[in-house]
């Protein structure tokens, strides 16, 4: 089956001349300055995967997105969307795009929006109607759909972008850091969303920096860095299955035990009776389980801990830039 | 064609909803209906001064109507980043550019037939309450009844108010035309020609720079449209100087031919304003010419725009 | 630091800082507003110095070309409001300086921005004409109008012949513009008529009798009885002045040949100055007009044969003594003139000695034993104040107080 999307070694490279207006501002520098965003990406995304596109702020994500909705043109390299080239129009009738932190005409209601975006999908009024509602109870901002977007928080703007990505009953759906700016339900709930939208039978590509979002329901992940891609795969795969730490609590033990293991752990916290113990190995974890019950210890719990993507990220990003991860990580 | 349609829409919305427009709008209203008062004050032809004002008011509001919420309306877009959803959505760029547009010259119609509705109706407020007709209507009213009172005054000018209503609303619709109200006709929609290149104009601006240079960017292009004609003059002073001094002067042809270059290039905008035919003419002219030229040239403009547009990378 | 002081001292001495505050803050506010308020007044005094006109002056365009330029296209309006101006200022400079060149200059300015306000033409001659006596200044601003606008509003070079022909006495000129206001397509009628009366003011009474004789003739072939009967009294006027010309003009030659004035009128036929004299006899123009019209033949199409064969040559006009319309020399001054004229010359003559010599009577209770007793009526030298003219004489009866003239014994 072929990828619903296609990217063939994307590169952009922004040019920002020598004379130039930025924000407002007549801004002079004595030659151009060129920065690449994205270099030579290649990646397929397969239908009905949730496909979540991750990084350091900066790592070319949002371009990437950019450049396949249109908005930004590539510098080299193509892409395809459902087998057709970017800005063919019947295959953009069939994607939905929130961007990122949306802002909207907030002279229009809730429910204006919507139907003005749904007049740009050139649906029927009926159907506009109808999904209109639909969407505005799916997304939770039905109570407002009277009231202008100006008063709208960050994260009902958040759910009305939701709403107008899905308005069309899209088969693929681009989603710029969907979840910034919301609060931890939000983030569920946006979560639960995607998740909803796979059962559909829907694409989701989405993009963000928040790795644990992203670990809880991607199917495949890529990781882009300074505008290349670091590595590419299912996430079982990418993260090794073998258990990384034991994490082991006893509480009445002796204290010579406590001596002789402390040598062997990592790391050992002690608190009141109970003490943790941290070790790589599987026979010291056993060990210490062992002559905890034969001292007639307590064993209150024993944690095997694998790899999460934060770490793999954080082993990924961290051979190019130290101070890119702990300023952004 | 449908997704224009429905950019337009949107962006008349988003006028109408633009608070600034209401005060101009008040603005324009006053000075229109204020020029009774200043044609008292002349001591001849007063309905000249009504006329002069109204046509003034009309077209300099609606064009400061296209200049301030012109300017904002693609940048806006831009600046707050609404135009990524727009363009994620199935429609061309060009349809984007062509909808803000008819979608402003929409509104700035809509304006301009309101402040022409109330230039009618105080053409005809103006035209009964003038001294000679209340004399006259006075006088036959004392030799009917033998005596009027303050109230009769009073009710006349209500009168008057009440029956310019309609009569306005009548000559705009060309009911009972007279040659001043079709003159005004004739003035105001060729202005609307001038209004469309302005509304192109702001629209180009705003599609690659900030409001406030927009802002001076479009009222520079209708300065110079308006003075395309002493551009032209210009050129033939120069013509002149070239003749006399035998053609020697190198610098003197290239000023020439500089100017020259402007004055094609540059909007010829007066040729849509045309006060002083509306005023002093019976019937003031029409020409196929201009409303070619006011069909073709903001066309030209556009297609500048959309261009520009359509290769651009929003930030 | 804070914990350490006590607290009611610490709220005193908050409280004396936000009075202090409060007194730096109305001090400030007192400066500023005092400040501000001595420039206004320091302007207020350079205001009052500023005399309406200069102000006007420093106001006013450098010219009406300039102004075109800078209004962008708003010509008309910025003219209507000056034009409101000019109002106020011709009233400011009216009542006091009577200084007339900033009013000209505005009317420049503003017929430069709108060459079609007719009424600023109007207003801003008839100030310069009228007002300023400076019909030059007037001629010139019409002139500027009738450039703008070529055979548009005759009412500009109408203004222009007004200002020649009543103010100037100008009437060469005032033809031209005459001329020019008949070409213009708004032009009526009587333009038509101006012209006549400019060729007759100019003693240009052939081209004048033609005129309205051709114009008679087409009214008689139109029907047009009304017209045909003013027009028939036109041209009969214009034709006796013609004459009237022609005889002096032999007159002149008599008095150049002979170095004295004439005797009598008939001594020109005697003395054969008037073998190449012609004249049109309006007897046979009338004639010949009835019988055109009663075999309805077209007047006007024959109009040269017409006065082909009205004219006489050689003699006096045939209604030299009419009473009406006939003339004779005045001894006065040696020239020909109308018999009605003379008549009434007379009848002043008369009256006023008439009314004397009633007054004589009523004082001295008797009329006077001859006319020269009564003291009004005679000059320093003892000659008679009137005489009889046209070498006539006073026929005075003292019972009676009847005076007459013999050559007017009807009067």
């Amino acid at each position: 089956m072929a990828p619903v999307i296609e990217i063939r070694n994307l590169s952009k490279i922004y040019v920002q001349n020598f004379i130039d207006v930025e924000h407002g501002r007549l801004k002079i520098r004595l030659k151009n300055r060129r920065t690449a965003a994205l270099q030579d990406l290649t990646l397929d995304v397969e239908e009905g995967e949730i496909f979540g596109l991750l990084g350091p702020n900066g790592a070319g994500k949002t371009t990437t997105i950019k450049i396949l909705m249109g908005i930004h043109f590539a510098t080299r390299g193509t892409a395809k969307i459902m087998g057709h080239p970017l800005g063919h129009k019947p295959t953009k009738a069939k994607i939905g795009f929130l961007p990122e932190n949306p802002y909207f005409y907030d002279y229009l209601t809730g429910r204006e929006f919507l139907h003005y975006y749904g007049q740009l999908y050139g649906m029927e009024r009926s159907l506009r109607r109808k999904r209109t509602e639909e969407l505005l109870e799916l997304t939770g901002i039905a109570y407002a759909a009277d009231v202008p977007l100006k008063g709208y928080s960050k994260g009902m703007l958040q759910r009305a972008g939701l709403a107008q990505a899905l308005l069309n009953d899209p088969k693929i759906v681009f989603l710029d850091e969907p979840q910034s700016g919301l609060d931890p339900l939000g983030r569920k709930e946006v979560r639960d969303l995607i998740l909803l939208l796979r059962d559909q039978g829907k694409t989701v590509f989405f993009s963000s920096h928040i790795l644990s979002d992203a670990e809880l329901i991607c199917d495949r992940v890529a990781i882009v860095h300074k505008g290349k891609l670091s590595s590419i795969g299912r996430l079982n795969e990418l993260l090794s299955a073998r258990i990384k730490e034991y994490e082991v609590t006893v509480a009445g033990i002796s204290s010579e035990t406590v001596e002789q293991f402390e040598s062997q752990a990592t790391r050992n916290v002690a608190a009141g009776e109970e003490h943790l113990f941290v070790f790589e190995g599987e026979q010291a974890a056993q060990a210490l389980v062992r002559k905890c019950l034969a001292e007639n210890g307590r064993l209150i719990s024993l944690a095997p801990r694998k790899e999460t993507l934060e770490e793999f990220f954080v082993d990924q990003v961290r051979p190019s830039g130290e101070e890119t991860k702990a300023k952004n990580i | 064609m449908y997704s224009i349609f429905v950019i337009a829409l949107n962006t008349f919305k988003e006028a109408i909803r633009n608070r600034i427009l209401y005060v101009i709008l008040l603005f324009a209203i006053l000075i229109i209906i204020s020029g009774g008062i200043m044609g008292d004050l002349s001591v001849s032809a007063p309905e000249d001064l009504i006329r002069s004002i109204g046509l003034f008011g009309i077209n300099f509001f609606s064009i400061m109507i296209a200049v301030f919420i012109g300017i904002g309306l693609v940048y806006n877009e831009i600046d707050k980043k609404t135009i990524y959803t727009i363009v994620s959505k199935p429609i061309d760029r060009t349809h984007f550019i062509l909808g803000k547009y008819f979608g402003l010259l929409l509104t700035i119609y809509a304006n301009v037939i309101i402040m022409t509705l109330f230039f009618l109706m105080a053409i005809h407020y103006y035209s009964v309450v003038d001294q000679q007709t209340m004399n006259d209507y006075f006088m036959h009213l004392a030799s009917q009844k033998g005596s009027y009172t303050q109230a009769d005054i009073y009710m006349y000018y209500v009168k008057a108010l009440l029956g310019a209503i309609p009569k306005g609303a009548g000559s705009f619709f060309g009911h009972d035309p007279t040659e001043a109200t079709k003159n005004i006709m004739t003035v105001i929609s060729m202005n609307c020609f001038e209004l469309a290149i302005i509304v192109a104009f702001a629209i180009l601006f705003s599609s690659f720079s900030t409001p406030i240079l927009s802002a001076f960017m479009t009222i520079m292009t209708f300065l110079v449209g308006r003075g395309n004609e002493d551009i032209i003059r210009y050129v033939w002073k120069l013509q002149d100087k070239i003749q006399a001094s035998g053609g020697a002067d190198m610098t003197l042809h290239f000023k020439a031919a500089l100017a020259q270059v402007i004055a094609l290039i540059a909007p010829n905008l007066s040729i849509f304003y045309k006060v002083s035919d509306a005023i002093y003419e019976d019937k003031a002219p029409i020409y196929g010419s201009e409303i070619l030229y006011g069909v073709i040239y903001p066309a030209a403009v556009l297609t500048l725009a959309c261009l520009i547009f359509s290769r651009r990378n929003f930030k | 630091m804070p914990g350490k002081s006590p607290t009611s001292r610490r709220r005193s001495i908050r409280g004396s800082a936000r009075l202090g505050g409060l007194i730096f803050g109305v001090a400030l506010l007192a400066a500023l507003l005092g400040t501000s308020a001595w420039i206004q007044e320091r302007y207020q005094l350079t205001r009052e110095r500023v005399s309406l006109e200069k102000g006007f002056r420093i106001g006013n365009l450098p010219s009406g070309e300039f102004g075109k330029v800078i209004t962008f296209g708003y010509d008309t309006i910025t003219a209507h409001l000056l034009w409101l101006r000019s109002i106020q200022v011709f009233g400011g400079i009216y009542r006091s300086s009577r200084e007339y060149a900033p009013v000209l200059h505005l009317f420049d300015v503003i017929t430069t921005l709108e060459p079609r306000m007719v009424y600023a033409y109007d207003f801003g001659s008839m100030v310069m004409g009228e007002d300023s006596n400076d019909t030059e200044a007037a001629l010139k601003l019409l002139d500027k109008g009738m450039y703008a606008n070529p055979r548009r509003y005759y009412r500009i070079p109408f203004l222009a012949l007004f200002q020649c022909a009543f103010n100037d006495d100008q009437y060469k000129k005032a033809k031209f513009y005459q001329r020019m206001a008949a070409k213009c397509v708004d032009a009526p009628d009587w333009i038509e008529g101006m012209g006549i009366y400019l060729d007759e003011k100019m003693g240009l009474y052939q081209i004048a009798f033609e005129k309205w004789c051709k114009d008679w003739f087409d009214s008689v072939d139109s029907g047009d009885e009304l017209m045909s009967d003013m027009r028939r009294k036109r041209a009969r006027i214009s034709l006796e002045r013609w004459t009237l010309a022609g005889i002096n003009e032999k007159i002149e030659q008599f008095k150049l040949d002979n170095g004295r004035g004439l005797h009598h009128l008939r001594e020109l036929e005697t003395a054969g100055y008037l073998k190449d004299y012609e004249y049109i006899s309006w007897g046979r123009l009338t004639q010949m007009a009835d019988l055109a019209m009663q075999s309805g033949e077209s007047l006007s199409g024959n109009f040269a044969q017409i006065i082909q064969a009205c004219t006489v040559r050689g003699v006096l006009p045939d209604w030299v003594d009419d009473p009406e319309h006939g003339f004779d020399l005045n001894p006065d001054t040696g020239e020909a003139m109308k018999l009605s004229v003379i008549r009434q010359v007379m009848g002043g003559r008369l009256s006023v000695m008439r009314r004397e010599l009633a007054r004589y009577l009523e004082e001295h209770g008797a009329y006077p034993p001859r006319i020269a007793d009564v003291p009004e009526l005679v000059k320093e030298d003892g000659e008679l104040k009137y005489d009889e003219p046209f070498s006539g004489q006073w026929t005075y009866d003292p019972d009676t107080g009847l005076l007459r003239s013999d050559r007017f014994p009807d009067l």
